[in-house]
């Protein structure tokens, strides 16, 4: 198969495909075909289907592969389903937040950085499938810990959750080291730290 | 919102208000904080105040403020507010608290570091959020073409289906109304069933929790029909639709008989949101 048969049979695939497809997935279509034409094949594609001037852009998503639309053209779109795109509320966004950052994480601690409490917010992201029980905390009750699913990655097209911005990113971040020093002249003085049960 | 005629469009909190007599320049109009973190976060923004020389009696005469305004709209104020006030109203107490100088076990670190630790810790996460909020989002700024996306755009709503007027809303319950016109019963409004409009709202939210659409009918066949019921859940839905947590539909198929109307939710947690709706209760 040459490099031009190879790009047209992944193209077709990723056409018809439901879910974005992982490199090994794409290459175990083909007999005899040495993985690195596919990767060159792969990579090809890529490039050609991407930039502002395209339709369709060819993205990594969630570790695989995926058509979707250029993001510019999300209005037209809404306009042509005559949709308006449903949202996520700011608790969602929060909590979302915190358990991509922190995951695994028990619903405690996502409540204790919320304030609020948010086992109502969970179970709808666990509907969506956008987190979910990934294991438990061996600790008093086990309770159970989060984190994202595929489908989280999906909704907001990363490729993986290293995509996010770091949180040191945030200007805030400076002033949490500031904190931290002034914390460390205060721990001197205290060994109060260690929360009660 | 459609059309509103002469009746001022100030009163937009919720019905009811009138009722309570509550003199103009009372009625407040809250913004919704997703907790009492997003509440401090904000007054500390507000205020200009620096993070880590927090004037916690000015913080918390505010944040108390706060509650109490929400008191004074019968809002339910939940565990975690007054919680939240413990801690500032325990914190501002420690700081009134002379340092003893003869006591050096006193001299333990600033009350309010532990408060700074969270409220940092929350922004940051708020940040996050907002991050995540820009990227561009399946189904809101790109699509696949996938036959699982289509499926799923379904629930955004086929085309055929165009958003309804305050006239469809009428229409509808005029409807519902005319359908069960061989019960007369309109008249038992001896037991009336104690409705609120925020239980009205809980109710429809807690529905379209299990399915993302209604048919608009449903909402009262398991009901007995009464006038009160209706009002308030006309109210209800225009709250909602106002709110956008809900979109109205009206299939407008080419046929004699009009379809019914459809309720669809536009937030994924809707019950989470309605919990959350500032509005009073009117007593009874």
């Amino acid at each position: 198969m040459d490099q031009q048969e190879i790009r047209a049979t992944l193209e077709a695939l990723l056409l018809a495909a439901e879910e974005p497809v992982a490199p090994a997935r794409l290459e175990s279509v083909f007999d005899e075909t040495a993985p690195e034409m596919i990767q060159r094949a792969l990579k090809a594609l890529r490039l050609e289907y991407a930039g502002e001037g395209r339709g369709i852009h060819l993205v990594r998503i969630a570790g695989g592969y995926q058509f979707r639309t250029n993001p510019r053209f999300g209005d037209r779109i809404r306009r042509f389903f005559e949709s308006k795109p449903v949202r996520l509320s700011r608790a969602a966004l929060e909590t979302l937040a915190i358990i991509a950052y922190r995951q695994p994480l028990p619903r405690a601690e996502v409540e204790e950085v919320r304030g609020v409490n948010c086992s109502g917010v969970l179970k709808t992201l666990r509907e969506y499938d956008l987190v979910d029980i990934i294991g438990q905390l061996d600790d008093i009750g086990k309770p159970h810990l989060y984190g994202t699913t595929p489908r989280f990655l999906e909704l907001f097209g990363l490729a993986g959750l290293s995509e996010l911005p770091t949180l040191e990113e945030s200007e805030l971040q400076a002033l949490i080291d500031m904190h931290e020093d002034v914390e460390v002249e205060a721990d001197d003085a205290d060994i109060e730290e260690s929360k009660p049960e | 919102m459609p059309p509103s005629d002469d009746s001022s469009n100030s009163d937009a909190p919720a019905g009811g208000a009138d009722a309570q007599q509550v003199p103009r320049q009372l009625q407040l109009e809250l913004p919704s904080y997703s907790g009492p973190m997003d509440l401090l976060v904000d007054l500390i923004r507000e205020h200009e105040i620096d993070i880590f020389d927090i004037p916690i009696a000015l913080i918390t005469g505010q944040y108390l403020g706060h509650i109490e305004r929400m008191n004074a709209l019968d809002l339910q104020v939940g565990g975690e507010w007054l919680e939240m006030a413990a801690t500032l109203v325990y914190i501002k107490s420690k700081t009134l608290l002379p340092d003893d100088p003869g006591d050096d076990e006193e001299e333990g670190p600033d009350p309010r570091d532990e408060l700074v630790r969270r409220l940092i810790e929350y922004q940051m996460f708020k940040w996050a959020a907002d991050q995540l909020d820009e990227r561009p989002q399946l189904d809101r700024d790109f699509f696949l073409a996938a036959p699982k996306a289509r499926e799923e755009r379904r629930e955004v709503g086929p085309p055929e289906i165009q958003q309804a007027s305050l006239f469809d809303l009428v229409d509808a319950l005029k409807r519902v109304i005319e359908d069960q016109e061989e019960e007369p019963e309109w008249v038992y409004e001896i037991t009336r069933e104690k409705l609120t409009l925020r239980g009205v709202i809980l109710e429809i939210a807690g529905r379209l929790d299990d399915e993302p659409r209604l048919q608009f009918s449903a909402l009262f066949a398991d009901e007995p029909l009464d006038r009160h019921r209706i009002v308030t859940t006309f109210l209800a839905l225009l709250e909602m639709t106002r709110l956008d947590m809900i979109r109205l539909f009206q299939p407008r198929l080419d046929g004699e008989g009009r379809e019914a109307l459809i309720i669809e939710r536009s937030v994924i947690d809707i019950v989470e949101v309605s919990q959350t709706l500032d509005f009073p209760e009117p007593e009874e």
